[in-house]
């Protein structure tokens, strides 16, 4: 007999049995960074087949050029002398609350496919490991990045 | 053939809803909807079905699709305003519920999700408008009197609700919603045993029961003052709807991160660093809480006998 398929169902990938709960993936980026935490959410999105896909994939899009525009405007506001160095870190509190809210809103859209992921039987992986890979590799990872724009944005 | 199968399976899925089994009647409406895809009446009532289950995108797309087959379908408004409900839009959620009322005027449940919509927007007076004319419409239904009780018990007047409880339970001992409304008064009163009684005699009924799960917890809260926090805060975070919800917590971020660099630049190394460590007491709670919470629940429901009915 055919059956009803629901919009929200999850279509697995082949990754599918690489599926991580999505909150390992927020502290991933907390800890570690948005160069871990967003890659990690992108494919964590193709492995549950998230029924938001395309909304999260456009979303990281959005977080990274909305990084990239509000390092280049702090490193202006430097440059121009609107700001002085000793208050660069009250400026860089607005890209990490811009990082914040759009790791949060991408946990709360993949979250709700994770839970259909599993309850439909599919597997998971403890996200533990990799979180602890994740801090431990960030600072060789961004030093990578020392001297450009990217140091910030992908921190 | 195909006609008789689809009543069926229709048919058992609202009986399955009635009884509160969600994910039996989702599954029963995916066979139905599969002999029968352009039916407005199973796509509303299968939106009705997601929204318990709490998955509003596709209840969402499930009503819409069930009004594009039939636009002035009251049920596909009702679902439509029940998802908006449980997504905490009340302005919408009041449009598509009064226009299932103007189609179907003696609807008493609609007359209690348009109370429920006054309750979130504060408005007490009109939710007890709402609340009469259901009760006018279906005076012995156990949900008019049951939402009713609910709002006697937050105006303060425990002996109405208590009223209303037994008049439900009279009828209908075994009914959820009422044994979760004396369940509630019972923990009012601060008779916390008996509310427990009460909570784990409607989940033996109803398993995954909303109202009797969030007494059980209700109930833990109330018995532990660190998770009872945690409940607390996240309960009222979520009421607040996602949105706010992400707000709120950015901006909480924000006046301890501020909070702290003010401290440095001022010298005062000792605040400074209290500021640093509550805040991580508050992220490591904030991890662990749920985690310890669900821990103390399930190990209450593991002792739930379901009884032959369910």
């Amino acid at each position: 007999m055919p059956k009803y398929e629901i919009l929200d169902e999850p279509n697995p990938s082949s990754f599918g049995h690489l599926a991580c709960n999505p909150f390992w993936i927020f502290l991933a980026t907390m800890l570690g960074g948005v160069w871990l935490g967003w890659a990690w959410s992108a494919f964590n999105s193709f492995a549950i087949g998230s029924f938001a896909k395309t909304k999260e994939l456009v979303l990281i899009g959005v977080g990274l050029v909305g990084s990239v525009v509000l390092t280049l405007w702090g490193n202006s506001l430097l440059t121009y002398g609107v700001i002085e160095p000793e208050h660069v870190k009250y400026a860089l509190t607005v890209l990490i609350v811009w990082k914040l809210l759009i790791s949060y809103r991408l946990h709360l859209w993949q979250a709700p496919s994770f839970q259909l992921h599993e309850y439909f039987g599919g597997r998971t992986r403890n996200g533990l490991l990799i979180l602890i890979v994740g801090i431990i590799a960030r600072p060789r990872v961004l030093s990578t990045f020392d001297g450009t724009i990217f140091s910030f944005v992908l921190a | 053939m195909e006609d008789r199968e689809f009543e069926r399976y229709f048919a058992q899925a609202e009986t399955q809803l009635e009884h509160g089994a969600a994910l039996a009647a989702v599954e029963s409406l995916r066979n139905a909807l599969g002999l029968d895809p352009n039916s407005p009446e199973a796509h509303a009532l299968l939106s009705l079905a997601l929204v318990q289950t709490k998955r509003l995108h596709a209840a969402e797309y499930e009503a819409s699709v069930s009004l594009e087959l039939e636009p002035l379908h009251p049920r596909g408004h009702i679902a439509l305003g029940h998802v908006h409900l449980a997504a905490r839009r009340p302005k919408k959620a009041r449009q598509h519920l009064e226009q299932a009322l103007e189609l179907d005027p003696e609807s008493a449940g609609t007359l209690l999700a348009l109370s429920r919509v006054a309750q979130i927007v504060g408005n007490e007076k009109e939710r007890k408008r709402y609340l009469d004319e259901a009760l006018a419409i279906a005076p012995d239904e156990a949900d008019a009197l049951c939402a009713a009780g609910e709002y006697h018990l937050q105006h303060g007047d425990q002996h109405k609700a208590e009223e209303l409880a037994r008049a439900v339970l009279e009828s209908s001992p075994e009914n959820v919603d009422g044994l979760v409304l004396m369940g509630q008064i019972h923990l009012v009163r601060g008779n916390v045993e008996d509310a427990r009684e009460h909570a784990l005699w409607a989940l033996r009924s109803s398993a995954s029961d909303h109202g009797a799960l969030s007494l059980i917890a209700a109930i833990k809260a109330r018995e532990s003052f660190v998770l009872g926090l945690w409940w607390r805060a996240s309960v009222w975070l979520s009421a607040r709807g996602e949105t706010r919800m992400i707000l709120i917590l950015v901006v909480a971020f924000v006046l301890q991160r501020l909070a702290g660099y003010y401290a440095d630049d001022n010298e005062m190394p000792m605040t400074s660093s209290i500021i640093g460590w509550v805040w991580l007491a508050i992220c490591a709670y904030s991890w662990i809480g749920p985690g310890l919470f669900e821990a103390q629940l399930r190990k209450e429901l593991a002792g739930v006998q379901l009884n032959d009915d369910f």
